[in-house]
């Protein structure tokens, strides 16, 4: 087991598993230019947690979509253990912030759609009951993505993106549609299936509270064009606590920062 | 319960469909009767009833309308499988469309019954024409709606596809298919009519075997019972082909088999 975990992570524990070197971004509309991002970096070790913050519209979904491999840099690269980033790779599943069902299969189905090509029909089958059980859908296998809830959808969306088996889940505001009951109880089960799992985790989110409670990274980023302006560890054991006062300070310490 | 209710309900709505051409067929034979109609051209009902238990005594009902049926299944599967993964390719290839459209547009304003006299100079009188009469009625529902089906697909996701690594050959069949399912099938049953009316039509100016021919036999032996028995054999295979194909795609399409309709 050991000599395994060994060989997989041969470039050492503290080598970063993502790391955003200098990237820029500028789309080009009809009306003229428009810097998304600007020089940004930052970098993500190994089954950690991270938030990026920041308004909307500061480019933190364009960075999310580059990481991805949906979207390409003007400048600068991203690595992934180490390798340049060049289009959508097994290691990185998103999660949008629609839950983007396919809405022709089963929720099992959809989750089956997520588990990468030359599998066999038996290893599909458990993969796909084993995540069902792990993200509660279990007696929802059946049901159509239309005879769902907002939350139960995005559960499925994020069970797709379980069943593609990647070390690192990419997460696009995926609570951001939710009621505020549902958005705690789905953040409180990410936190558990990121401690069961020990997938490394980017979640992309406007709201502070959201990246308090869940991350052990805050990466802030201020709009127009988009950079990153505060990184900021959050070393609170879980479960965190919102009356906390460190809690409090932290926030307030983001606030200031996110504009 | 609820499929008790369902039950009658639909019941219901066979009863309603059925009561004005039941009570027009009522009008027509007490107009016969009474001796208003001229039975030259106007038989009475209970006459056309007649000529089909003879017709199908006789075995001249049956033999005709497996001959057209025939002929619709191949030439409706030759259309199928061509229209359909022409449409898929087409409407994947962005600018494909500027090149064959003007073409198509112009091709769709010729009814298929023009092209009749030429499919006969070069196909002859026997099959060959029909099937190509039917061939040409239904493509071009079936492969406009093929493309329509293609164009209307949700970029988001195709995204999701991209995303998920999945293999040109999978993308297609998992997320292109699928989504254009539906305009695929309302293309599959505007074709399926097209192609029965137009067989009709072939088969009444080839003149050798089928519904159609059978109904110019009947003008030249002036047996306008038969005419009738004919015309509505052509009605009423249609209207159980189209029932069939809405059956199709409720089975096909589960997820579109709720009331409201919504999709995500």
């Amino acid at each position: 087991m050991s000599n395994f975990s060994n060989n997989l992570s041969y470039k050492g524990e503290n080598e970063p598993l993502i790391k955003v070197n200098n990237i820029s971004k500028t789309f080009s509309a009809n009306w003229g230019k428009v810097q998304a991002l600007r020089n940004l970096s930052f970098s993500c070790k190994r089954e950690e947690f991270v938030a990026i913050v920041g308004t909307s519209g500061c480019g933190k979904t364009t960075l999310l979509r580059i990481i991805a491999g949906l979207d390409y840099p003007t400048e600068g690269e991203v690595l992934f253990n180490g390798k340049r980033v060049l289009g959508p790779g097994p290691e990185r599943a998103m999660v949008f912030q629609e839950p983007r069902l396919f809405p022709w299969l089963t929720v099992e189905q959809n989750i089956a759609f997520g588990v990468q090509g030359g599998r066999s029909k038996q290893e599909i089958k458990e993969l796909t009951a084993r995540i069902m059980a792990l993200v509660g859908l279990e007696d929802f296998r059946q049901a159509y993505p239309h005879e769902l809830s907002g939350g139960m959808a995005q559960r499925v969306a994020i069970g797709r993106a379980l069943a593609f088996e990647p070390e690192a889940l990419l997460l696009d505001e995926p609570f951001s549609s939710l009621d505020v009951s549902t958005r705690l109880r789905l953040q409180g089960e990410l936190l558990g299936l990121w401690q069961k799992t020990g997938k490394t985790i980017l979640l992309v989110t406007h709201d502070i509270d959201e990246a308090l409670l869940l991350s052990q990274k805050i990466i802030i980023m201020s709009p127009a064009p988009g950079t990153v302006k505060k990184i900021l560890e959050i070393d609170l054991p879980y479960p965190r606590r919102p009356d906390d006062p460190i809690f409090w300070e932290k926030k307030e310490y983001i606030r200031q920062n996110i504009i | 319960m609820l499929y008790k209710r369902l039950k009658t309900n639909y019941c219901k709505t066979i009863l309603k469909g059925i009561t004005f051409p039941f009570l027009l067929i009522v009008a027509w034979e007490i107009a016969a009767r009474l001796g208003y109609l001229n039975a030259l051209f106007l038989p009475a009902p209970t006459k056309i009833w007649y000529a089909f238990v003879q017709m199908v005594a006789d075995g001249s009902w049956a033999e005709n309308l497996l001959a057209s049926l025939q002929r619709l299944a191949y030439g409706f599967l030759i259309t199928v499988c061509l229209a359909v993964p022409l449409g898929l390719a087409v409407g994947k290839a962005k600018n494909f469309q500027n090149w064959v459209n003007p073409t198509l547009s112009f091709l769709q304003q010729i009814p298929p019954i023009a092209w009749i006299p030429i499919f006969i100079l070069a196909l002859g009188i026997y099959e060959a024409p029909k099937i190509a009469v039917i061939i040409y009625a239904a493509f071009f529902p079936v492969f406009l709606n093929t493309v329509q089906g293609v164009k209307s697909v949700d970029p988001k996701l195709v995204e999701v596809g991209r995303a998920y690594m999945l293999s040109p050959l999978r993308m297609i069949r998992q997320v292109y298919i699928p989504s254009a399912y539906m305009s695929i099938f309302v293309g599959l049953r505007l074709g399926l009519s097209n192609c029965w009316r137009a067989l009709v039509m072939a088969e009444m100016i080839t003149r050798t075997t089928g519904i159609g021919a059978q109904i110019w036999e009947g003008r030249d032996l002036m047996q306008p019972d038969r005419i009738f028995v004919a015309v509505f054999t052509i009605g009423l295979v249609g209207l159980i082909i189209d029932i069939f194909l809405k059956r199709m795609e409720c089975k096909f399409m589960p997820w579109k088999r709720t009331n409201d309709g919504k999709t995500q």
